[in-house]
């Protein structure tokens, strides 16, 4: 492989402000606003990729000009311990080279920007470290007490509760819930969410788009199946605009189809169906001690989300609410009552 | 020659008559392979295929007697070797042949093998096509094919029925089935349906059928069933394993094996009823198109557990990136492996700076190939007046230098009507560096690379350039946020590619 150089161009304060800092304050405000934008979103992020090209182009500009003075470098001097956020510095401490004049000259008011050249001639680091090949996955198979396959439901349960008793055996087993059906899914999480009188313990969730999602706490609520009926109900959908059958039942939706539905991994995708799980949670518990009836249609990641987040908050707040799924399955044209996640009795 | 129908010759001479092999083979001068042999002397009595299989049966003069297919593979407008003897129509256009030995030569390096030979005048490089590795298993698919082929094409029938009236034409999920058919030029030559399976967390496969045709590549429509069977698995997100405990045939289908033998990696040899995940693998690999220069580098990276074969197979059949993209990115960029999993965080300027600037690089010399690629103009293109939409691009080879970045384009004539962006000019080869900002250290680059030969930056559109360098680039018709648009869908379809 080519090796990648980085020239640190030298921009006088005056020409700074003159070109370019009206420019970088527009990038720093997306960068800003990113930070708080919901999880996957991208759009601020694309607007600061634009932006900073755009001052990347001046600078190139200067330099053509012969405005400027330039210090080249290498990848080889690149500091593994400063983020490299923008491309332009103006405080020594971020620089990610260590090169005395740059650091000199941020002394002086300047500003010190770094053009990254991908295709500079030379041999770096090879694309990939020595290592074992990755192994083909094992196939996933159960079988009954005779040694047969499972098929069809049974397997498909059998899979996942697979998984989950493994989870219960040891912090860090993985579960994978990505094509593991609403029903099986939920009733799964329910089981080994509760007090079960082994220590809690807390499982990493993957998806099979190679994604991570918030790591799930199972074993350590004190879970019933009683619902008190002197509380106020309140009955979701899921997701907004997915299964408008629904609607007549509900009402509201749990989550908006278009902040979930985005092209995201499957990962953040779970992330985000949790963050907005715990803050709705915390707004209506404000309130007191509510039922909630959840009209579930699938999108696994947006069921792990929202179920980690109940088991978050009933873990912090025992016993300050309740959760009553209500399944939805193809072909049926009653909603299916799961075990609620109510309290003891 | 004794006859095997009861059309032939039942006199009692014939009882006394030597085998048909023999006659055969002293007539010719062959040396027949075994299982030639006894099929020739003992033919299939399989009734479905009495029409079909050429055996020596009377009149001599129609088909499927022996004699007449000799005679018809002898009108064949490229001359086939005398060793070839024909055993069964493959379609209406090419004959499958048993490749023999000549009495007094070594034996031909393919001798027992079943081979295709085209009437018609194609290709030489599709001529004598592999079809099976021998007689005997050939004989066992075509058979399987032939008996079960209507049923196959009416059960597919229903699914494609079911699809209609429950889908109403949207994109079925993971899950459900999802009917495809394979054509070229009009003519089906694959079909297939299958879903995700969480029973089994893996892709279960109820209808799975390929035929050949004569303007089709032997195998073709396998190939191309079975890389699309083989990217949907990976990207409903399962184990990689296939299953066909519910195909017509109980197993994995007769013509997938046949095309498993010839590639030398058959599937269902340890579970008859399934392709493995590593079975699953070694066959993606096989089935994805890719130049030798990307196979070499992609085994060293799979070598060292940088990256899963199948997952970079699903990027080329996805189209999320091209050969040529692909082989650029792996052989110059140590991002590489990040671009392929979707990309360092925007906000990362540092990483990002370098990802764009090498994926916009990629871009524009896909753009660049696809554009030597085109058809060469011939005079008849004035007077169409009809468009043919026809894949008829022309097949460049390459050559990366990874330590330069620059490609090394090469063809017979490679730009006969003058270089596309204003290139230089060249008649068989080009040598490129793609830079989305060049630099002064580029042009010198340039510069010294023509001494060899026509060679060009090729730039974005609106990228600097000084003035009197101008002459050294080419520019791509899209600007620098173009590309960015793209390598951003690029990465995002990596990221989020997967079910």
């Amino acid at each position: 492989v080519s090796t990648e150089r980085y020239d640190l161009v030298l921009v006088d304060h005056e020409l700074w402000e003159l070109e370019c800092a009206g420019l970088a304050r527009e990038a720093e405000l997306a960068v800003r606003r990113q930070r708080k934008a919901l999880v996957g979103e991208r759009r601020e992020a694309l607007r600061y990729d634009r932006i900073a090209e755009t001052v990347e182009r001046q600078v190139r500009t200067m330099v053509q000009k012969g405005f400027v003075e330039v210090l080249e470098t290498s990848v080889a001097d690149l500091s593994s311990t400063v983020r490299h956020d923008h491309s332009w510095v103006k405080d020594e401490t971020r620089l990610p080279f260590s090169v005395p004049a740059a650091a000199d000259h941020i002394r002086r008011g300047g500003t010190v920007v770094v053009l990254c050249d991908p295709f500079a001639p030379g041999e770096t680091a090879r694309v990939a470290g020595p290592g074992a090949p990755i192994p083909p996955q094992e196939v996933d198979r159960v079988t009954d007490e005779d040694g047969r396959p499972l098929r069809g439901g049974r397997a498909r349960r059998a899979l996942w509760e697979r998984q989950l008793v493994a989870a219960r055996e040891r912090d860090g087993a993985v579960v994978v819930p990505t094509a593991v059906s609403n029903t099986i899914l939920t009733a799964g999480l329910r089981r080994h969410a509760g007090l079960d009188g082994r220590p809690a313990t807390v499982a990493r969730v993957m998806y099979r788009d190679g994604s991570e999602g918030p790591p799930l706490r199972l074993g350590a609520v004190e879970l019933g199946d009683r619902v008190p009926e002197q509380w106020p109900l309140l009955r979701f959908a899921m997701m907004s605009m997915r299964h408008n059958e629904i609607d007549p039942d509900v009402d509201g939706a749990w989550f908006r189809n278009r902040l979930l539905s985005r092209s995201t991994t499957e990962g953040q995708t779970d992330e985000l169906a949790y963050e907005l799980s715990l803050r709705r949670l915390d707004r209506l518990l404000d309130g007191g001690p509510v039922a909630i009836e959840l009209h579930q249609t699938g999108l696994q990641a947006a069921v792990m989300g929202f179920y980690r987040a109940v088991a978050d908050v009933l873990f912090d707040r025992p016993g300050a609410f309740a959760v009553r799924p209500k399944l939805h399955v193809p072909g049926r044209d009653q909603a299916v009552d799961a075990t609620p996640w109510g309290l003891t009795s | 020659m004794s006859t095997a129908s009861s059309g032939g010759d039942n006199s009692p001479d014939a009882a006394d008559a030597p085998p048909n092999s023999v006659v055969l083979a002293e007539r010719l001068g062959l040396v027949l392979p075994d299982p030639l042999a006894t099929f020739l002397d003992d033919p299939p009595a399989e009734p479905a295929l009495s029409e079909l299989l050429y055996r020596v049966v009377a009149p001599f003069t129609e088909p499927p007697s022996l004699p007449w297919a000799f005679a018809l593979l002898q009108q064949a407008a490229q001359r086939p070797p005398l060793e070839l003897v024909p055993v069964a129509p493959v379609d209406d256009r090419s004959i499958a042949c048993v490749v023999s030995g000549r009495m007094g030569r070594s034996l031909p390096a393919d001798y027992g093998a079943v081979v295709r030979w085209h009437l018609d005048d194609i290709p030489a490089r599709a001529q004598r096509a592999l079809l099976d590795v021998d007689l005997s298993s050939y004989l066992e698919t075509y058979t399987t094919e032939v008996i079960t082929r209507r049923q196959g094409l009416e059960s597919f029938g229903e699914r494609v029925a079911e699809y209609d009236a429950a889908r109403g034409g949207k994109t079925p999920r993971a899950h459900e089935p999802r009917p495809i058919r394979k054509a070229c030029q009009n003519v089906i030559i694959g079909q297939g349906n299958w879903h995700h399976d969480g029973a089994f967390n893996g892709l279960n496969v109820t209808d799975w059928q390929t035929c050949q045709v004569p303007h089709v590549a032997a195998h073709e429509g396998n190939r191309g069933l079975l890389a699309s069977t083989l990217a949907e698995a990976f990207r409903a997100g399962g184990t990689m394993e296939v299953r066909f405990d519910e195909h017509l045939e109980g197993r994995v289908p007769a013509s997938l094996r046949q095309y498993g033998r010839v590639l030398g990696c058959e599937p269902g040899r340890r579970d008859e009823r399934a392709i493995t995940p590593d079975e699953a693998r070694e066959l993606m690999l096989e089935v994805t198109p890719m130049n030798e220069g990307l196979r070499e580098v992609l085994h060293e990276l799979f070598e060292r557990g940088s990256l899963a074969p199948e997952r970079a197979c699903y990027l080329l059949l996805a189209g999320t990136w091209k050969p040529i993209e692909l082989e650029f990115l792996l052989r110059t960029s140590p991002r590489a492996i990040s671009m392929l999993s979707g990309g360092a965080d925007p906000l990362d300027r540092m990483a990002r700076q370098a990802e764009l600037a090498t994926g916009r690089a990629a871009v524009a010399l896909g753009m660049l190939h696809a554009r030597l690629s085109l058809p060469l103009a011939t005079e008849d293109d004035t007077d169409e007046k009809v468009a043919v939409v026809e894949d008829a691009r022309r097949e460049l080879a390459w050559h990366i230098d990874g330590r330069a970045a620059t490609v090394r384009f090469e063809a017979p004539t490679l730009a006969p009507q003058g270089t596309p962006w204003n290139g230089p000019r060249c008649e068989s080869a080009l040598v490129v560096a793609p830079r989305s900002h060049p630099a002064r250290s580029d042009f010198e680059l340039v510069e010294s690379l023509s001494g060899d030969g026509p060679a060009a930056l090729v730039i974005p559109a609106d990228a600097a350039c000084p003035a009197e360098l101008e002459r050294a680039v080419m520019r791509c018709p899209d600007r620098i946020n173009a590309l960015d648009r793209v390598v951003e869908s690029r990465l995002t379809a990596a990221r989020v590619g997967r079910a």
